[in-house]
């Protein structure tokens, strides 16, 4: 082997490059893979937030006074609007509630 | 095992489990020497000859000496142990490890104060007494298996739940616990007539000590009575509790049904775990509905005693007193008195101390390519410039590749909505970004580089985990937002807090080199040219001057800029004043024409149409002064370092004023008056500003950023 000759150092070089050239492409794909799926992550944090920041709303509304004090006039409301679906609604209470004893 | 302990035993009439508690108590083993000690209060019944026959050291006081929490300090005096074990002459050790089992409990860590342990019902006990206490002791240690060291966590979240339910961590019976001499001398018991057990409980876990319950230091006690004898004793036991604790029973028609039936309900299951099925289960649950009616209406009644006639407290109480006499006790976590309050606007600050480097985790140096990047923003308002700023980098590192989120900080609970709706807004008023948007840091994840905005948010930012580096965006110099005050301390204090910052304009960054020490890089604002386009003197109305008037912000010197104005008044009544900026209303010394803060399309219409412009700012360069260039909008601003910085000093591109009413004014006629030298300065602002790009800002943030994660950590 002749170091000095262009056949033993060209060749290696042109190779390395390609090597170097290919590795920082998948590189740069799994840091493009891995900021997909941080943003999956944010999107669904930020779903999961928002559920419990509503949730926690409406259970603010339930536990009012007023939201209470209007449960006459909602089940009124509602047997007028549609009398089989309120059975329906309070046959699935009943047995939700005998499933939760 | 300690060198010595003491089992101490307040007695009166106990002759009928007294020897066979003290018989267990000398079976005791792995626990070396055991002083019994004995305090009688007059007995009759050869109580005190059982309990010399066991070798207890025996003293006599009178009855009238006796209470509950004075007496067991007395004990505690008088024992020779470094811990003292409390019994009741009914309690019987349930096995020979019991007190071995107590002083284990000390072991379990250096400030352990007490240990208590389960009490096992005695055989006769009724189902309901059974079940009851089954239940009691399974709320500690994994269903009452356990070992469980009790701590109180003095996080927000920790005292909430301490609120909630205060017993999981108050609750200590002295008819089975032992005390650690060292706490006691600390905190002894309170010299109260009852729940003196409670209140010791209460008082070593809001000090800062750990409590243990140990599964293996079990005694056999239990009390039964005939029905009306227990709603007397309930009576009570509930009127101390409120005399002592201020426990008060809740109660309504609905509740105490629901609360009763609930009662039953687990004594049904209890029985029934027992093998009682069917019709078996009827006349027990019959007894339990008694019981535990009998149970809320004492516990209803006792609670409410000072609201009853002393006569029929005496008829009620199974001891005859008729008395209600609240105890002084000290305050409580739970009173919300006198007590630091978690939940603090300010308390952001105070947790950041004492001072620490921001946590970053450490990695190698990173290569170029795509970042994840977490913004901390304080709560902004439709038309505010820094928030405009942050959101349009935002945006231009999400078209370089990289990801972002953005979390609101926001100490003063001021913000109802959620991210969701956060999100749409910024979407719609400010800048189309892709980032998820949060209304709190609960949802934190981390993020290769996590970016403080504002002095506020760069205390929390300190302690977040998961991030490569974290950076601090400076727009303004926000020590100056505040007159001499503990904000401006804390916001001098950001710039101390061992961040790097991204300032905005090289003379922020300078500010912070030289006077904070801080390492500053910087970025220049770009304009977005697309909406604020060039216009020419056509079309211009040559008496109408445009005037930033955000006058809620000090920094913006409104007052100052009306004076001027004012001066100018004079010289030229037929002048036009048009004010933006503000949806506050402002009192103006002149006819002006308030547009509150507009949408960008209608700022850039009012740029193109006015003849000269007015944007002031004393801490940094304004973002509003850009968009005025980049209409061709003449301009005058005040003369400062923070201007030269951003624009130079020699008035080409803007007409600079000294800070005072004359010279303001001097400018602005000048500008109106010489039209050409203000075309000319329009067209050289113009220019300059559009080499500052927004995508020259995003290339130097960018820069900025990746150059953080480049150095190894």
């Amino acid at each position: 082997v002749n170091p000095g000759s262009e056949s033993t150092v060209g060749e290696p070089a042109a190779a390395q490059d390609e090597t170097l050239a290919r590795t920082e492409a998948a590189l740069q794909e799994a840091l493009a893979e891995r900021n997909r799926l941080w943003e999956e992550l944010q999107q669904r944090k930020a779903v999961e937030a928002d559920l419990a920041f509503w949730r926690a709303k409406a259970e603010g509304y339930e536990r009012s006074r007023w939201w209470k004090l209007g449960l006459p006039l909602r089940v009124a409301k509602r047997v007028l609007e549609d009398p089989p679906g309120t059975l329906d609604i309070i046959a699935h209470d009943l047995r939700q509630r005998r499933r939760s004893r | 095992v300690p060198a010595s302990v003491t089992v101490a035993i307040p007695v009166l009439n106990g002759a009928r489990y007294l020897d066979e508690v003290l018989t267990m108590v000398r079976a005791q083993r792995d626990v070396g020497e055991v002083e019994l000690l004995i305090v009688d209060s007059g007995s009759t019944d050869g109580s005190l000859e059982i309990a010399r026959k066991h070798g207890a050291v025996v003293h006599e006081i009178d009855k009238r000496e006796f209470s509950h929490g004075g007496t067991r300090n007395r004990m505690v005096e008088l024992a020779s142990g470094s811990h003292v074990a409390f019994l009741t002459q009914d309690a019987t050790p349930a096995s020979d490890r019991w007190l071995a089992s107590l002083l284990e409990g000390f072991e379990q860590a250096d400030d352990v104060a007490a240990v208590f342990g389960p009490h096992d019902p005695r055989p006769d006990a009724s189902h309901m007494i059974k079940a009851e206490m089954e239940r009691h002791f399974a709320s500690w240690g994994d269903g009452g298996v356990e070992v469980d060291v009790q701590r109180l966590e003095r996080s927000a979240a920790g005292l909430e739940e301490y609120r909630r339910f205060p017993g999981q961590l108050t609750f200590m019976s002295d008819v089975n616990c032992a005390v650690a001499r060292w706490a006691w001398e600390r905190i002894p018991y309170r010299e109260v007539p009852y729940a003196e057990d409670q209140l010791l409980g209460r008082e070593l876990i809001e000090a800062g000590l750990a409590k243990v319950y140990h599964p293996g230091a079990r005694v056999l006690h239990s009390h039964d009575y005939p029905p009306l004898a227990f709603l007397r004793r309930y009576f009570d036991e509930f009127r101390s509790l409120r005399e002592v604790l201020g426990f008060v029973q809740p109660w309504g028609p609905k509740r105490t049904l629901w609360d009763v039936r609930g009662l039953v309900g687990a004594d049904r299951r209890w029985l029934r775990a027992q093998g009682v099925h069917g019709s078996a289960l009827v006349p027990p649950l019959l007894v339990s509905g008694r019981h535990h009616s009998i149970r809320m209406a004492g516990a209803i009644l006792g609670t409410r005693a000072d609201r009853l006639p002393a006569s029929l407290r005496k008829l009620l109480s199974l001891e005859g007193r008729s008395t209600f006499v609240p105890s002084d006790v000290p305050a409580s976590v739970l009173d919300g008195a006198d007590v630091f309050d978690p939940d603090w606007n300010w308390d952001f600050v105070r947790a950041a101390y004492p001072r620490r480097e921001p946590l970053v985790e450490p990695h190698a140096a990173r290569p170029k390519g795509p970042m994840t990047v977490a913004w901390i923003v304080p709560k902004w308002s439709v038309g505010s410039g820094g928030h405009t700023t942050i959101f349009r980098l935002v945006r231009q590192l999400e078209r370089r590749g990289h990801s972002c989120s953005i979390h609101l900080f926001d100490p003063d609970r001021m913000e109802p909505r959620a991210g969701g709706q956060l999100r749409e807004e910024i979407r719609e008023h400010f800048v189309p970004v892709d980032a998820q948007v949060f209304r709190d840091l609960s949802s934190w994840t981390g993020a290769d580089v996590a970016i403080a905005t504002e002095w506020r948010t760069a205390f929390p930012l300190r302690d977040l985990p998961g991030c490569r580096a974290k950076a601090y965006l400076v727009q303004d110099d926000e020590t100056q937002f505040y007159p001499t005050s503990a904000q401006s301390i804390w916001a001098r204090e950001s710039y101390r807090l061992g961040y790097r910052a991204i300032a905005y304009t090289p003379w922020m960054a300078d500010v912070l080199r030289e006077r904070d020490g801080v390492e500053a890089r910087y970025f220049e604002c770009g304009t977005d040219t697309d909406v604020y386009t060039f216009a020419g003197e056509e079309g211009r109305d040559p008496n109408l001057v445009a005037v930033y008037a955000r006058w809620e912000t000090p920094r913006r010197a409104v007052e100052l800029a009306f004076a001027g104005l004012g001066n100018l008044f004079e010289r030229r009544p037929g002048l036009r004043v048009a004010l933006f900026g503000s949806n506050v209303e402002v009192q103006t010394p002149f006819p002006a024409t308030d547009l509150g803060v507009c949408p960008p399309a209608e700022l850039a219409a009012l740029y193109r149409r006015a003849s000269v412009g007015l944007v002031f700012s004393l801490t940094t360069h304004s973002l509003v002064a850009h968009e005025m260039m980049a209409s061709g909008l003449p301009l005058v601003e005040l003369e400062g370092a923070n201007v030269a910085s951003a624009l130079g000093d020699s008035g080409e591109l803007v007409q600079l004023a000294a800070q005072a009413p004359d010279a303001i004014a001097d400018e602005v006629e000048r500008l109106l008056d010489d039209r050409a030298h203000a075309a000319a300065m329009a067209r050289r602002a113009r220019a300059f500003v559009e080499q500052r790009t927004w995508e020259r800002a995003g290339d130097q943030v960018e820069g900025a950023l990746l150059e953080l994660l480049a150095e190894q950590r």
